[in-house]
């Protein structure tokens, strides 16, 4: 079971602000669990590409959406 | 490669943070050649609330069918006393899967800043392995029981003696061991620091 270690955080449900960056890393770990080695790394190179870039959610300092922060990830570990 | 992976958006945020983390995975598939067919299952306050079901036998006999699960890691909601869904769903799939080990990596990335001074990503690069299903850890729930604290690990210990009967703690030791050794990892070190999370 791969899951990251914060709680529910029930004030912010639906509000799409939550930074999704814990459950990516720990789909990653996931990858690595499956085999899919290749697809763990880039996911983590992502994260990092990320951050790096400033596309983060507001509890990092960033202005953008959950949601946004994984249609972002998604393109990113397509070519990281 | 099509793998079969089990989503448990779970309570509050957890949903949307499991939909971008698909996201992510699906995209990382698009590129190396592999497929996750997900199965999406409705477990946490809401399904409780509804129909007072926490973790039922037919959906640890779904779950049992996946190679892994995917979780949002979110269970716990302010309609519900603290408590009856941690150890209801989040610790009754812990014990019933013997997911004996806690692991849990923990990084600098590049870009993050740090309070401690002159670190940089080469610097904090470490895995912690926790016993999670015995020894101190032994889920009492998110909440500190306060001065509850023993009548609750000995009902919670009941429970995982009569029920489980673990022992898996050379498992640990084994698997920190084997992270220890592996390239690029020079330390490693024990602790028996108690935890109240789960």
């Amino acid at each position: 079971m791969f899951e990251p270690i914060h709680g529910s955080a029930p004030k912010y449900r639906g509000q799409d602000v939550a930074n999704p960056l814990a459950t990516v890393w720990a789909g990653s770990m996931l990858l690595d669990h499956l085999g899919e080695h290749e697809g763990a790394a880039a996911v983590l190179r992502a994260i990092e590409r990320s951050i790096l870039d400033g596309y983060v959610t507001r509890d990092m300092g960033g202005a953008r959406k959950t949601s946004e922060v994984g249609r972002h990830l998604a393109s990113l570990v397509r070519t990281v | 490669m099509q793998h079969r992976v089990a989503a448990i958006g779970g309570d509050g945020i957890g949903p949307e943070i499991v939909a971008a983390g698909r996201e992510v995975i699906d995209a990382a598939g698009e590129r190396y050649g592999f497929d996750i067919a997900w199965t999406e299952f409705d477990i946490g306050a809401e399904r409780y609330l509804e129909t007072g079901e926490l973790l039922t036998e037919e959906d640890i006999r779904e779950l049992s069918k996946f190679s892994a699960i995917y979780f949002g890691g979110a269970i716990g909601d302010d309609r519900v006393k603290p408590g009856i869904l941690e150890k209801g769903i989040l610790l009754a799939i812990r014990f019933h899967f013997d997911q004996f080990i806690n692991l849990r990596p923990i990084k600098l990335l590049d870009g993050v800043a740090t309070p401690l001074a002159n670190k940089r990503p080469e610097d904090i690069d470490f895995v912690v392995v926790r016993e999670n299903t015995e020894d101190f850890y032994v889920g009492i729930g998110s909440r500190f029981a306060g001065r509850h604290e023993q009548k609750t690990l000995e009902v919670v210990r009941d429970i995982y003696n009569v029920r489980f009967g673990l022992d898996v703690e050379t498992d640990a030791d084994e698997l920190a061991y084997q992270i220890a050794s592996s390239p690029g990892r020079v330390r490693s070190g024990r602790s028996a620091t108690p935890s109240t999370s789960p």
